[in-house]
Order: C-alpha cells, then sequence, then structure tokens
C-alpha cells in the first residue's frame, strides 16, 4: 500500500513538475520569440544596388567600409543559395541590439558588440549621404566645370574607392563616356554634365530598346545586307543556319556607331576580347547558328553583368568552347586539355593571384579540370528540310568518371564531379574575384594594372556583387581613383572604338558596310574574329603600323563626295560651320569647334599651324622660277565657307577635312 | 705567339676585365653602343641579313613529314608520302622524309645545298600548348627569363644600335619590343606612303606637312600611351622620310600579290638597300592553327609561302645577295597526331627550316622514328631551336651571348658553309 501510495504521490509530483516545465517552456519560447526580429531582407538583381565607400570616424579614426545602397537605403549585399539579398544597415542594428541585449551576462562579448554598434551607427549615418547620390536625386544638382578649368587631382590607392564628389564637368563627363562607351557627341556630353555624375551612371547601365535599330540588324545578321539594299534577303525561318557571319559583324559595328547602349557594346567588347575571345571562321557550314547562340549569350551577359552565367555559359558553348577552344574533341582517355586551360587562364583565375604572385594551378590541376569538362562530341543530322545541323552532345561513354581534386595541395583544393562543382570551385578560388579585378581596371581605368590593394578591395566588391560585371563597373565610374589624373589617357584607344567614336562625335555618315569591314580589317580588329585566344593586343595596335593605317582609314572615312552626303542628309556646312560669329577669324573658331568635338587640345601654336593650313595652299605653279627656286610655293587662298563647295575642289571642303584629319591624328586623340 | 704562361695568362685576363669594365662604366654617347662589338670579320660578313619568317599558329609536322609507316599511321588523311605515293606525294628529300609539295622553293634549295632542315626542334623545358606563352617563349628566346627581358630580336637590334638594323614587316609582337633600339615596325613598304587626300599630290603633301608641324607643336605627353603613340608616330615620320630615298628601286623579279608576297617583297627591298643596314627582318604568315581541314589550309598558306619566298630567293640570288642572307623559320609549337576533325590540336615539337648560300644545307637532326610516335604529339627533342639561332648571329659577327643568356642543350649542329 505505501508503496502504491507511495508510487501515486510520485507520479503525481513528476506530472507536476513536468507541466510545470511545459509551462516555462513554452512561456520561455515565447518570451525568446518575442526578442528575436526578423529582418526585411530583400531578394535582389546585381543591378538594383551599387556600391559606395564611406568613410566615418570612431574615436577620431578615420573608417572606410564599402556600402551597398538599394536606391537610397544603405545597407549590405549577401549571397544565400545562390541568390543575392540585400538587408539594410537599419535591419543589421537591431539584429545587433538584439545580440547586445542577449549578451548581457558576457562582458568580452558585450563590449566587442557595443563597439561595432558604435561603428554600425556611424556608418549607418554617413551611408545616408552617400546613398543618397543616387541616380533618384534630383538632376542637375552636381556642379560642373568648363573643360580644363581646374586639372585633376592625384588619387592615392588608399582613396581609390571613395566616392567621387568632385567637379563634373566636360572633362570628366568626356573621360566617362570615353572608358565606359564608344565616344560621344558634344551634346551627349553637355547632357552628361546637366544630369550629373551619378544619373548619367544609372544611364549608362540602364538598356534601352531600341526596336528599330534592332529590326535593322536583325535583317543584316541574315544576309550581310540591310534592308534598303535591293538585294536584300530575308532569313529562311526553317534553316537554323541561314545566317550571315558578316552580317553578324556589320551589326556590330552599326550598334556601336548608333546605339544608346554604348556602354553594353563597350562590355561586349571587353567580354569578348579580355576573356575567352572567339573566332567564328572555325565553325562549318552546319554550325552556323552557333554564332547567334555566341551573340545572344554574350548581350545577356552584358545587359545583366552576370558573370557566373558568362562563365557557365561558355562552358558548353558551341563557338567559344567546343569548337574554338576545342573542347568538343575532348574526351576520354585523354581530354584535350586547351578550353581547360584557357578557362582558367584567360576567364577567370588566370595563372598567377594578381596580390601574391603564387602560381594558382599547376599541370596535374589542368588535367583534373580536363578531365571534368570532357566528354563533348559535335554530332550532325538533317534537320526536316533536310538542312544538315551540327551541334555539340555531351556523351557518357566519352566522359572521365569519378571525382578529381583541382587546386591539388593549396588552401582552395576542392573535389568536383561536374562543370558546376568545377565553376564553384574557381569563385571560390581568391584569385577569382582578384583577376577579374585585375582585368576590369586595366580595361576601364588604367592598362598598365593596379596595386594589391587597389586589386584586393575591388576584389571585393566584386564577390560582394555575386560577380557581377555592372554592379562593379558602377562602383569604379562613382569612384574617386576612376578620375584621377594619373589614370587620364592611359588607354589606347582600340580601333573599334576610334571608328565607332569618330562617327558619333562628328556625326559624319559611314559609306556603306563594307567600308567598314574593310577598314577594321586594315585595322586588325574585327568582332567575333579575334586573332588569338587572347583576343587583341592593345601595344601592338599603338605600332606604328597601326598609326599609318588609322591615317589612311580615317582619310577614307572622310573623303566621300558631296552627293554621297546629301543621300545621307547630311551637311559638313551645317555640322561644321554654322553660327561662326561675326569679329572672330572663322578659322580660329572652327579649329577650336573641331577640337572641341574631338576632344583634343590644342595650344597656340597648333592653332596658328592649323589656321595657316586653311588659309593657304601649296603649289608647283610657277615654280622654280617664281618660287626662288624652290619645287613648290605656298598661295594664300583665305578660308571662305561662303565661297566654293563641300567638294575637294572647293576651297573649304579639302581644308575642313583636312583639319579633320590633322586633329585626328594627335596622339591625345589616339587615346582615352 | 708569346708562350702562354701563367703571369702572361694574368696579365691578359686582367687587360680585358679592365678593358671591358671600361666598356661598361664609360658609356659612349649612346647607351645602346655600350654593346657594340668590335669589328671583326664574321663569317657571314657584317652586312649579313637574318629573315625570320615565323609561322604562326603552330606548324603541324605535315610541312615535313615523315615516310615511316608509324608516322603515317598518325596522319592518316593529312600526311604525305614518297613521290609516286596516291593520294598525295610530298618532293623527298631523303628515303625517310620529305617536304610538303607545295614547297617546291624548299626542295631546290635543298637539292643545290643551301636548305637545313632541322627535325623535332623544340625549346628545352616541358611543353607549352597555349598560343601566346608558347610565343613568347620562342621570341623572347628564353624559357625561364622574365617577360621583362623583350624579344630576341630586340636583343639583336640593341647591339646594333641603327636606326634600321631591325625591321618587322609584320607589326609589334614579342620578337620585335625591347627598351634598348627595337626594331622599327613597317608595315607593308608599297603602302608607306599613306593614301593620298584631296587635291593631288600637293593637297596631300601640304596635308602632311602641316600635321608634322602640329605634331610638333604638341604640348608633352602626359600618360605613357600617350608617349608611346608620340614615339609611334615620330619613327613613322622619320622612318618615312629616310626609306623613301632606298626602297623604291625596281626589283629583278615579281612577287605574288598575297600578303606573305608583299612582306618577302618589302624584305628583298629592304636587304638590297644596303645603305640602310638593315640586319634582321621579320615577316610572318598566320593561319598555321590546323585544329580542322588541314589539308586545304596547308597547301592554300604553303603556296603562299613557296610564292613568296621564291621570288625573294631568285631576287637575292640575281643580285648576288644570297651568301649573305640566312631565311629561318619560327613557329610557337608542333601539334598533336590527327584529330577527328583532320586537323591538329596544339603539340610539341617541329621541324625548322633554314635557308642561304652560305647554309649548309642537310637534314641535320634526324626525322621521327617509332620512338617518337608515342602518345598524343611528337614529345622527344632533337635541338632547341636557340642553337640554330645562336649560330647564325654568331656567324653575323654579334655576340649570341647576349642575346640568347639563358644555358640550353646542344645537338652540336653545325649549319653553314665554310
Amino acid at each position: 500500500m505505501l508503496y502504491r501510495a507511495n508510487t501515486r504521490k510520485v507520479v503525481k509530483e513528476i506530472l507536476f513538475w513536468a507541466l510545470l516545465g511545459l509551462f516555462l517552456n513554452v512561456l520561455l519560447s515565447l518570451t525568446a520569440s518575442a526578442a528575436t526580429y526578423k529582418p526585411k531582407d530583400a531578394k535582389i538583381a546585381p543591378s538594383d544596388i551599387f556600391a559606395v565607400n564611406v568613410s566615418f570616424q570612431v574615436k577620431k579614426k578615420t573608417i572606410t567600409k564599402a556600402v551597398a545602397c538599394r536606391s537610397t537605403v544603405p545597407g549590405r549585399s549577401f549571397s544565400k543559395k545562390k541568390v543575392l539579398w540585400f538587408r539594410s544597415l537599419k535591419d543589421d542594428a537591431k539584429l545587433l541590439a538584439l545580440d547586445i541585449k542577449a549578451a548581457s551576462r558576457n562582458a568580452k562579448k558585450l563590449a566587442s558588440l557595443r563597439k561595432k554598434q558604435v561603428e554600425l551607427k556611424a556608418l549607418t549615418k554617413a551611408s545616408g549621404a552617400a546613398c543618397a547620390q543616387t541616380p533618384s536625386s534630383p538632376p542637375g544638382a552636381p556642379p560642373s566645370s568648363p573643360p580644363g578649368s581646374a586639372p585633376p587631382e592625384v588619387v592615392p590607392d588608399a582613396s581609390f574607392f571613395d566616392a567621387y564628389n568632385g567637379a563634373f564637368g566636360e572633362a570628366e563627363a568626356r573621360h566617362l563616356l570615353n572608358r565606359f562607351g564608344m565616344g560621344a557627341s558634344i551634346s551627349e556630353i553637355e547632357l552628361a554634365v546637366s544630369r550629373g555624375l551619378a544619373a548619367t551612371v544609372q544611364d549608362l547601365l540602364t538598356w534601352r530598346s531600341e526596336p528599330a535599330l534592332e529590326a535593322y540588324n536583325r535583317d543584316l545578321e541574315c544576309d550581310g545586307r540591310p534592308p534598303e539594299d535591293e538585294n536584300n534577303e530575308s532569313c529562311d525561318a526553317s534553316n537554323i543556319n541561314d545566317l550571315s557571319t558578316g552580317g553578324f559583324r556589320y551589326s556590330w559595328y552599326n550598334g556601336a556607331i548608333k546605339s544608346q547602349n554604348s556602354l553594353f557594346y563597350r562590355t561586349f567588347l571587353f567580354l569578348h576580347d579580355d576573356f575567352m575571345a572567339v573566332n567564328s571562321n572555325v565553325l562549318e557550314g552546319c554550325e552556323r547558328h552557333a554564332l547567334r547562340t555566341y551573340q545572344q549569350m554574350m548581350w545577356r551577359v552584358a545587359q545583366s553583368g552576370d558573370l557566373r552565367d558568362y562563365l557557365k555559359s561558355f562552358m558548353t558553348d558551341h563557338l567559344g568552347a567546343l569548337k574554338y577552344l576545342n573542347l568538343g574533341a575532348s574526351r576520354a582517355p585523354i581530354p584535350n586539355q586547351d578550353f581547360a586551360r584557357e578557362f582558367w587562364q584567360l576567364g577567370s583565375i588566370g595563372q598567377t593571384r594578381p596580390t601574391t604572385g603564387e602560381l594558382n594551378y599547376g599541370e596535374l590541376d589542368i588535367i583534373s579540370a580536363a578531365n571534368v569538362l570532357a566528354g563533348w562530341s559535335i554530332e550532325g543530322f538533317q534537320d526536316p528540310s533536310e538542312n544538315w545541323v551540327c551541334f555539340g552532345a555531351k556523351i557518357p561513354g566519352l566522359s572521365v568518371p569519378g571525382s578529381h581534386i583541382v587546386f591539388y595541395g593549396t588552401p582552395y583544393q576542392a573535389i568536383v564531379n561536374n562543370p558546376d562543382e568545377l565553376l564553384e570551385a574557381t569563385l571560390r578560388h581568391p584569385s577569382a574575384s582578384e583577376n577579374i579585378a585585375l582585368k576590369i581596371y586595366q580595361q576601364f581605368v588604367n592598362p598598365e594594372g593596379a596595386s594589391a590593394e587597389v586589386i584586393a578591395h575591388f576584389a571585393r566588391i566584386i564577390r560582394e556583387s555575386g560577380f557581377n560585371l555592372n554592379a562593379s563597373l558602377r562602383t569604379l565610374m562613382l569612384s574617386r581613383g576612376f578620375f584621377a589624373q594619373q589614370h587620364r589617357n592611359s588607354e589606347y584607344k582600340h580601333p573599334l572604338q576610334l571608328i565607332a567614336g569618330f562617327f558619333r562625335q562628328t556625326q559624319i555618315p559611314f559609306d556603306s558596310f563594307w567600308q567598314l569591314e574593310s577598314i577594321f580589317g586594315d585595322l586588325a580588329e574585327r568582332p567575333y574574329q579575334s586573332p588569338s585566344v587572347f583576343g587583341w593586343y592593345p601595344d601592338r595596335l599603338a605600332g606604328e603600323v597601326f598609326v599609318l593605317e588609322r591615317r589612311n582609314a580615317l582619310n577614307w572615312l572622310v573623303t566621300q563626295g558631296d552627293s554621297f552626303y546629301q543621300t545621307k542628309g547630311f551637311s559638313y556646312f551645317d555640322t561644321f560651320l554654322q553660327n561662326i560669329p561675326t569679329g572672330t577669324p572663322p578659322t580660329t573658331v572652327i579649329i577650336q569647334r573641331v577640337a572641341r568635338m574631338l576632344g583634343v587640345p590644342v595650344n597656340a601654336a597648333q592653332i596658328a599651324q592649323l589656321d595657316e593650313y586653311m588659309n593657304f595652299y601649296l603649289t608647283n605653279s610657277g615654280c622654280p622660277s617664281q618660287c626662288g627656286g624652290n619645287p613648290t610655293r605656298l598661295v594664300r587662298d583665305v578660308f571662305d565657307p561662303y565661297r566654293g563647295s563641300n567638294n575637294q575642289n572647293g576651297n573649304w571642303g579639302r581644308q575642313l577635312r583636312g583639319l579633320l584629319l590633322i586633329l585626328a591624328s594627335l596622339p591625345q586623340y589616339q587615346v582615352n | 705567339m708569346k708562350n702562354l704562361t701563367r703571369r702572361n695568362f694574368l696579365k691578359l685576363a686582367s687587360v680585358g676585365t679592365c678593358g671591358a669594365l671600361v666598356h661598361e662604366v664609360l658609356e659612349p654617347y649612346s647607351g645602346m653602343m655600350a654593346y657594340a662589338l668590335p669589328q671583326t670579320q664574321s663569317l657571314l660578313g657584317d652586312d649579313s641579313v637574318l629573315v625570320i619568317v615565323n609561322l604562326a599558329g603552330g606548324c603541324s609536322y605535315n610541312i615535313a613529314g615523315a615516310y615511316a609507316g608509324a608516322y603515317r599511321d598518325k596522319f592518316p588523311n593529312i600526311s604525305y608520302g614518297p613521290p609516286g605515293s596516291t593520294p598525295r606525294a610530298s618532293l623527298a628529300l631523303s628515303n625517310e622524309q620529305g617536304v610538303h609539295p607545295s614547297l617546291t622553293v624548299f626542295k631546290s634549295e635543298f637539292d643545290l645545298g643551301n636548305l637545313a632542315l632541322m627535325n623535332m626542334v623544340g625549346l628545352q623545358g616541358r611543353p607549352d600548348f597555349g598560343h601566346d606563352s608558347a610565343s613568347d617563349k620562342w621570341q623572347r628566346g628564353m624559357v625561364n627569363g622574365a617577360p621583362a627581358a623583350g624579344g630576341w630580336m630586340a636583343r639583336m637590334t640593341c647591339q646594333l644600335g641603327q636606326a634600321f638594323s631591325g625591321i618587322s614587316l609584320a607589326g609589334t609582337d614579342t620578337f620585335t619590343q625591347g627598351d634598348c633600339s627595337p626594331p622599327l615596325s613597317l608595315g607593308d613598304l608599297q603602302n608607306f606612303g599613306e593614301s593620298s587626300f584631296w587635291g593631288g599630290n600637293y593637297g596631300t603633301q601640304w596635308l602632311q606637312l602641316r600635321r608634322s608641324s602640329v605634331l610638333s607643336a604638341a604640348d608633352p605627353a602626359v600618360s605613357s600611351a600617350e608617349r608611346k603613340i608620340v614615339s609611334s608616330t615620330s619613327n613613322l615620320e622619320t622612318t618615312l622620310g629616310t626609306m623613301r630615298n632606298y626602297v623604291t628601286a625596281p626589283l629583278p623579279v615579281t612577287f605574288p600579290d598575297t600578303g606573305f608576297g608583299r612582306a618577302c617583297r618589302d624584305a628583298a627591298r629592304l636587304i638590297l638597300a644596303r645603305p640602310l643596314g638593315t640586319r634582321i627582318i621579320y615577316i610572318v604568315q598566320s593561319g598555321f592553327d590546323t585544329h580542322s581541314n588541314e589539308l586545304a589550309t596547308h597547301t592554300n598558306l604553303f603556296n603562299q609561302i613557296n610564292g613568296g619566298l621564291n621570288a625573294l630567293v631568285q631576287t637575292l640570288k640575281s643580285t648576288n645577295n644570297y651568301d649573305r642572307t640566312v631565311i629561318m623559320t619560327m613557329s610557337e609549337f608542333g601539334r598533336t597526331f590527327e584529330n577527328s576533325n583532320r586537323g591538329c590540336d596544339h603539340g610539341f615539337a617541329s621541324p625548322m627550316f633554314m635557308l642561304g648560300g652560305r647554309v649548309r644545307g642537310g637534314i641535320h637532326t634526324s626525322a621521327p622514328g617509332p620512338q617518337d610516335m608515342v602518345g598524343n604529339y611528337i614529345a622527344n627533342r632533337h635541338c632547341d631551336p636557340r642553337e640554330a639561332y645562336y649560330q647564325t648571329v654568331a656567324a653575323m659577327g654579334l655576340d649570341p651571348d647576349r642575346i640568347f643568356p639563358e644555358t640550353f642543350s646542344r645537338a652540336g649542329l653545325s649549319l653553314f658553309k665554310a
């Protein structure tokens, strides 16, 4: 009995305590949930944010941190399950406050969190102003300066990524539009100055639909003939290989000269040239469709800026990987290594780590990567219209099975089973962001490279953007370093930029696509036809041969007859000679006008020389007897826009074109 | 001659060392002349000229394929058999190998004893399958040297030190880059004078004159890119003037109107224009990256090469300049055996040719045999290309150790007639 009574008591007691425990647990959990805070993280696209460097002071110490701005809201971006998220600094502050509350019994942790809180508060305060300098702020606010009014500052590396707060005048707008576009006319530069830096940057980064241009270009891509050509043909919709590889180049030229999406042409060229270049000559007739796929991939990436997408797509691209870099012939037991090699060397991490000089991979790693990527074959079949179509197919029997180790013996060693894992292992390697940072820097800021400090900082920005090119470019465009004196005029203009820029600046029309094709052939730069996997070599394009070829190309562009320009609705007179103020020698006005148009500085001595050029001509008439024994003499023939005609015999037609050619031959015009 | 005692040896060594020090420390007026050699009679003469023909892209072994079954099995659809073979026969150089049937000038010069063929040539060290990195090594003449070392052509012109010592007719390249008196890059001499402008000769001349003065009056360049353009522009202006005086003489032979033909024509003009003092000329035929369809590509390329080189050789012979000229090939790597696209991928060892009146003709290293047909490409090496280049620049009277400072193994080639 006693035992039973005791048992009952014990059971009751246990029940009591169990219920009490349950109640307390529920209470505790409710209390705890009341103390948590769910931040309003937002799923974003990389182009939804931009990065700014914010400097603030804590205990008299200046700290600089990169902040992501979503519109005017400061915060930070992070990746979770391959999705990019944004969290505001305010949310971070709320979470930190809860952490502080939770850590109230841990003095050491508490002190550390409080320190963070002070920093975060100062950062939040300073970031508000920085993010407010966004495109959503009213245009026209930034100050402008007349060209050449103040020399640009020299910016130390430590301040490179500080937000640019200097003047945004004509010189700065030109620098921005030249580097991140294909050159700009005076009206485009003036518009940029009036809109201010932030709005101009946003304009550059916004893709504009251009239905008429796109339709025109699609037509060109079918048969290489523009719609106005009487022999123009439509594409045969039943044959995916019915396209003109020349037409694809023509459409590229046309867009580079006419499109408003100038930045995207520039980034297309950058990806095409500085990552893994291609040459469409490798395509057989049954594979020509691969050029269209490649082009679509490049435009998609140029618009989104998503470098992960680029690398992933390139890994299976028929033109780029399978044909040009031989992946299509890579199969067990000895896979071809060309693509594996170039995927790392050119497309991602480079041979050595930019900030340390360490070798990134060895031959064994290449073999592993080649094994992972192998297994392709190029197969052909006849479509219902009996056209042959070839495509790349991954054949399991040609693959190298199993797991493969890459970056063996390094902290970044990884076991990879498929190309996706290889890509992720590659992007985890610190050299990926550093090498891409270096490429972007060399292309858009200074080809001579950057310090390890700048590269490391920029690499972090690239990683935080989720390897987004456009977000990274935005940071560069808004940085103090980009506008620094030491980076002005530091890049050779690529032939494509030079010629497209000349057309954009002067509005002079071109004769035909055949003319452009010939010019770009002479200048050794045709899109989709890289001379090697390394793309083009700017240093080589600056050699003597190309100085001469550029002169000849520009000569050809400006020496069309009057009737040609009339058919194109263009007038040299209207463009260059209108509204010359009275009381000023017309030649002085014209020289300065054309120099401004081309963005080249001219000093007084040069103006005097040019003035003489325009008011005299050289002849052998009456020589040597009337020429002091010389074979030629100069004859004064005052430049008169209202006399003669716009052709080679007219007084001003020839001299005006000569002026254009002389100014465009100046070294300052050959660089950006 | 005095007996060479230890004391005399020390005296001589001291004088030599001090002399060399004086040469290094008391630099003459021009830095580049510090390396100039004392004038001594060289094997090929002090006005000898080297023409380097770059077969860019990596030339396949089928330029001079072997006849052995082991070789032909590796290239079932794109190799050539001995004369009389069907469907493809090469021009026999020996019982073991022949040159591509389009290269008739190679065959005729070989028969005359003026063409040397070196088999299985490759740079010492690990094979490099990257176009650019392999080209850089060939063109720098260094396997381990820093990229900043520049090209060995530029190191030659640095020793020669004259404005026209080296001319590239193929643009600028690693080969032509260097800090000290680098070669001029001129392109096509026929179009050397630029396109004419409106207003006839005098309209063009007036534009050119005034452009020169506007360029001269420019403010100093502010960036290195600008300085490079200024330098290229200035080189061009200087060169335009001087060259016109020398390179316009008519040639005894008509050259093919192809890119390579024009380059050979201009090389001939430069060699004939002795007062210019040109000693090394660089020309390129690209397109050898034959991953597919090699037969047709090779035939097209070798027809161009044969046309150009044949006209060059005939010109040099008829003007008595062949004995002072050496024509040598380079190509960044050999290629793999035949792939499924009837082409070849990136490989290693390749054949190398040398022509000239003083070249000791013959096959200097043996053709690839069965033992070399292992793996995916010819991985064995009989000689390093630098041995041939080294001997040539030495025969031209230059200091080869300054041009090829890296040590490399030698096959003991003897490439020149006594």
